[in-house]
């Protein structure tokens, strides 16, 4: 879990892999700590990177179209990848300024296997 | 009984700092001095030092080239970003390209809400590149925007 600050507000955000036989997907999630914020302010970027350090999947950003509570997340994730082999997710979330969005990137997970 | 709790929870802390930095991450409360990437905090209060920005190769035109999978922000991302294409092979997006496909640079919640709408179920395509910068050897494609509220 990582946490900052953006524009006074505290976030958290994460990265997951979710993996069956031969397919994997990231997820991203960012929220706010301890406020709610407007639909729009949070968004999420899945990201599937191979175990050589290739990007393999990626989503577009995902912005929050409701009201995100404190606690709670706006999810984003990348392509499904339908192969063997050994991923990270790696995400990015993007946070409203007052003026723009601040980009910051959740740690990377550990590796998993498909 | 409470022996046996604060046992587990030095262990945790323990665990925690260990998979922390195995991926080159820090996030647990009063692990000193770990390093961490630019723009991310570690637990609030714990002290961190930024972690180096990557360095890469270039190519003969003076894009650099390489693994996103370093970078700790997108300002120290390579110019030509390695990627899977869809025919399985690797080579590189511009990175250019591939955050205009992303949907950034939106100064109001209102700019990115309706990107996102106009985005519906939109993949888009980008060539991929050998080091090159130039010579086409794939495609990637960017999904279209997905995600859903979380409460956990």
């Amino acid at each position: 879990m990582g946490t900052f600050t953006t524009n006074g507000i505290g976030y958290q955000n994460y990265a997951t892999i979710r993996t069956s036989t031969g397919s994997a997907l990231a997820y991203t999630y960012t929220g706010p700590r301890s406020q709610s914020v407007a639909s729009g302010w949070v968004g999420s970027r899945g990201r599937l990177f191979t175990g050589g350090g290739a990007l393999s999947c990626e989503g577009a950003n995902s912005y929050s179209t409701v009201t995100v509570g404190a606690g709670a997340y706006w999810s984003g994730t990348s392509c499904t990848r339908a192969s063997s082999g050994n991923w990270y997710s790696y995400g990015v979330s993007l946070t409203y300024t007052g003026s723009g969005y601040a980009t910051t990137y959740t740690f990377q997970s550990p590796q998993q296997g498909s | 009984m409470n022996k046996i709790k604060s046992t587990l929870v030095v262990l945790g802390v323990a665990a925690c700092a260990t998979v922390g930095l195995a991926t080159g991450a820090a996030f647990a409360d009063g692990i000193p001095a770990v390093p961490a990437p630019h723009g991310l905090a570690a637990a609030d209060g714990a002290p961190t030092t930024p972690k180096p920005a990557p360095k890469y190769q270039a190519n003969a035109r003076g894009l650099t080239f390489g693994s996103a999978l370093n970078a700790t922000s997108p300002t120290n991302e390579p110019d030509l970003i390695l990627v899977v294409a869809t025919n399985g092979a690797e080579g590189y997006v511009l990175k250019s390209e591939l955050h205009k496909a992303e949907g950034t640079g939106f100064s109001t919640p209102a700019e990115a809400l309706a990107w996102q709408a106009s985005q519906r179920g939109k993949d888009q395509t980008l060539p991929v590149y050998a080091n090159d910068g130039v010579t086409k050897i794939g495609e990637f494609v960017v999904k279209a925007p997905s995600g859903e509220a979380v409460q956990q």
